[in-house]
């Protein structure tokens, strides 16, 4: 299994119920880089087993646009989280999403049951002893292509209130972007679940890019176009990124050992976090002039 | 015979003296005069308050056979047109036309009126709830005529509509018979749908629930127009005639299509100073109205006039000092309903005034742009906003036809599927709206620009749009629900629908699977 997904942009990840079968056919409309198909907490118990099977005829029958397919399994520590695994299978979606992920262990089980299907990882930390193992999680297997954080269920385990401004959550969500950072894998980061609380998202989203996450996961359709906007770079940066590359590029060819731009050192970090702008750009079709 | 549009009508229709076809959208060219009322005379010391709906009835002289006609300003609250139906039933009179100027209730007694042979024709009315059921059963003998709000008050200024009693519901009268509709416990805003009826009836009665002394301060339909007045304990049920605030939809579909709406607004360089600006009160609508604010506020834009139905969202819009003046021909909600009765630059005007094309000059002519929905759009962007999917007739065109051929750009703004229904289609059910009036088509899957509007085009493509061809729209509807079989109709023709110039556009048919229902 390789790692060619870790590098794919995921600014907004929209969860849509697995069990609505009108939210699944509309959700490609709203532009979020991964739609994640949901089989855990938003499908009662009693309706799983539907729910699976129209998850599966979904993803190969629906056209989703360019956006990536990713499934939320039940925990695979469950009965319904292996069922997920056996039925979704055959329909190889892009990525699980795996929940309440708490040991190297459960990712190199899955991933041995998943054996040659492609199939990426994205764990979910929503309890303390998920969040402290968040490195060796990220590291156990080439599959896991980001890490991300869980709030709703983190605050229930630590047994503390979830308030707007999320100050009980800030250790927690800076491990998990600092783990994922040093894995060397995406940090993607937890719900806002107020869907009416436009500003409430718009500050939550600011303070996780600050904690180095890229992208955030979203519950409404309409959280999505807020979530692209704030992980979009401006148009200054894309302009400064294109300097840089541009720069380093020709500097390069020309054999110069120090390359600067306006006086200030292009090391390869920089480099990367140029590319990485215009990667974003380029998602949310800024560069080219062509139609979003 | 064949209408611009490419459909092919018949030449005769019964009951209908004339068939002129849709020519295109000004194509037709009135002469003649204008009809006009009775001279009348009032005597000082007489009175024109009258105890009984029963008496003012027979004092307006109704007779077996005439044309009765109200208004459908106090919508689903409406006690008014049953309460004269129930009346003249009563009376004995019979073979009734009826014209009414858009939504109303209708409950059972209505339909029993039509099995009963009080109403056998209808000449204009919004065939919601059972109407159109009955309608596609055959109950009446003639096809209704289904005309647009700009249409409507140019047939009867014509004398294609001629009215012999108008019954208008008056949530305030006074005692010699000027109304309006701001005062009173069933308060609804303008009247402004009624005044053709008022200048134009044989004989006007005015039904109130709220009859103060003489004079009243604010005046929408004269006493100069009004021959008796009746007052009654209740007009209507407030709960339903203008409701609180229309609230913004959170619809994410929704608010999808109307952020595309916006920036074809902007691409099309329409919004600038002394714009002028109608939409509807759908989810849409509303959402574009609250995105339009923000970026008149950002760009600090000063727009000229507002119209179309009138909310608080619209109010907003001119409390916040970015448009000059409202013209409110029908008031949705108590906001706007409060608004029109104490600010100056919120006006009160006439259908005519609105939207009729042929008196000197209506407003829609100088609209820049509005955004209208629809039930399909075809290939060719003709617009059915009248029957289902079924062939029934449900709705009505409302200003649909008026503002389309009026405005600079016009926009559709329509989910790519009602329910399970393609709204793109190859064909339309009913042509109400001609494509050539139809600039651009909004969905949440695309947006398609009319290619004879290649300006446009060429604007477009600079914005960032998902623009889209029709056709592709259409193929992506399909692909979604599958191509739904079309209703089938028997000959019988149920409805014709006017062009607001009134040519005909096209004629409804009698779905076949209400044959014998």
């Amino acid at each position: 299994m390789t790692a060619n997904g870790r590098g794919r942009i995921r600014r907004s990840m929209l969860f849509v119920p697995g069990n609505n079968p009108s939210m699944i056919q509309t959700c490609p409309i709203y532009g979020a880089d991964s739609i994640i198909l949901d089989l855990e907490d938003s499908v009662a118990v009693s309706q799983k087993d539907a729910a699976r099977r129209l998850v599966v005829h979904a993803i190969l029958e629906l056209d989703f646009g360019g956006a990536e397919i990713a499934v939320r399994i039940n925990s695979p520590l469950t009965e319904e989280g292996q069922k997920d695994i056996e039925t979704l299978m055959e329909a190889a979606p892009s990525v699980f999403v795996v929940p309440k992920v708490e040991s190297a262990e459960e990712i190199l089980d899955l991933d041995s049951k998943l054996s040659a299907v492609p199939i990426g990882l994205l764990p979910i930390l929503e309890t303390p002893k998920g969040v402290l193992h968040g490195e060796e999680i990220a590291s156990s297997c080439p599959r896991v292509w980001a890490l991300s954080f869980g709030a709703e269920d983190y605050a229930t385990a630590m047994g503390v209130e979830r308030t707007r401004a999320g100050r009980e959550l800030f250790t927690a969500r800076s491990l998990v972007a600092m783990q994922a950072k040093a894995s060397g894998v995406a940090a993607l980061d937890t719900v806002f679940a107020d869907v009416n609380d436009e500003e409430g998202l718009r500050n939550d989203t600011k303070e996780a890019i600050s904690l180095g996450f890229e992208g955030k996961y979203a519950i409404s359709p309409r959280q999505v176009g807020i979530i692209n906007d704030l992980f979009t770079p401006q148009p200054a940066e894309i302009e400064k990124a294109k300097q840089i590359l541009e720069t380093y590029r020709s500097g390069v060819e020309r054999g110069i050992g120090a390359i600067a731009l306006d006086g200030r050192m292009i090391d390869a970090p920089v480099v990367q976090r140029a590319e990485r702008v215009l990667a974003l750009a380029q998602a949310a079709g800024l560069l080219g002039g062509g139609m979003e | 015979m064949k209408v611009a549009t490419g459909r092919q009508i018949p030449d005769q229709i019964p009951g209908r003296r004339e068939v002129r076809p849709y020519a295109g959208p000004f194509a037709f060219v009135p002469t003649g005069v204008k009809a006009a009322p009775p001279l009348s005379m009032v005597r000082p010391g007489e009175k024109k308050v009258v105890d009984s709906l029963r008496e003012a009835i027979r004092l307006a002289g109704l007779k077996d056979g005439m044309t009765i006609s109200f208004h459908h300003h106090l919508r689903f609250g409406d006690h008014v047109i049953n309460m004269v139906l129930d009346t003249i039933a009563e009376m004995g009179i019979k073979d009734l036309t009826f014209t009414a100027t858009g939504h109303h209730p209708v409950p059972e007694s209505f339909i029993k009126h039509m099995e009963d042979g009080v109403i056998t024709r209808i000449e204009h009315a919004v065939l919601v709830d059972q109407l159109g059921v009955a309608v596609a059963r055959g109950l009446l003998k003639e096809p209704v005529t289904i005309r647009s709000h700009g249409g409507r008050p140019r047939a009867i200024e014509a004398g294609e509509l001629p009215i012999d009693v108008a019954f208008i519901a008056a949530p305030t009268a006074d005692t010699y018979g000027n109304l309006n509709g701001i005062d009173g416990p069933s308060h609804c805003g303008s009247l402004g749908y009624a005044v053709a009826d008022a200048q134009y009836a044989k004989c006007v009665v005015a039904v109130t629930d709220n009859l103060v002394p003489y004079p009243l301060r604010y005046i929408s339909i004269p006493q100069t127009n009004v021959d008796y007045v009746v007052p009654v304990s209740k007009i209507g049920d407030p709960t339903k005639i203008a409701t609180g605030a229309i609230r913004k939809t959170s619809n994410p579909r929704d608010i999808l299509i109307a952020q595309q709406i916006i920036k074809v607004m902007e691409a099309s360089g329409l919004v600038q100073p002394r714009f002028s600006f109608q939409a509807g009160t759908g989810g849409v609508s509303l959402a574009v109205t609250q995105f339009l604010t923000e970026i008149m506020q950002q760009r600090d834009i000063r727009g000229s006039f507002l119209m179309g139905g009138i909310t608080g969202s619209t109010v907003g819009l001119l409390e916040k000092g970015l448009f000059d003046i409202i013209f409110d021909v029908q008031s949705f909600d108590l906001d706007a309903v409060a608004s029109l009765g104490r600010n100056p630059n919120h006006c009160e005007v006439s259908a005519s005034f609105y939207a009729n094309p042929h008196n000197k000059g209506c407003v829609v002519n100088l609209l820049d742009v509005v955004i209208l929905s629809a039930l399909e759009v075809d290939t060719k962007f003709n617009v059915n906003v009248l029957t289902g999917s079924d062939g029934v007739m449900r709705t009505g065109p409302g200003g649909h036809q008026d503002t389309a051929a009026g405005s600079k750009l016009t926009i559709i703004g329509t989910p790519l599927l009602h329910g399970r229904i393609p709204a793109i289609v190859d064909d339309v059910v009913t042509v109400v709206t001609p494509g050539e009036t139809v600039d651009v088509v909004v969905t949440e899957y695309g947006v398609a620009v009319n290619p004879l509007r290649q300006d446009l085009i060429d604007r477009m493509k600079d914005a960032r749009l998902p623009l889209a061809s029709i056709e592709d729209l259409k193929l992506k509807a399909e692909k979604l629900a599958g191509k739904p079989k079309a209703p089938e109709f028997t000959d019988q023709i149920v409805g014709v629908v006017e062009y607001r110039d009134g040519s005909v556009i096209d004629v409804v048919r009698q779905p076949r699977s209400w044959v014998d229902r």
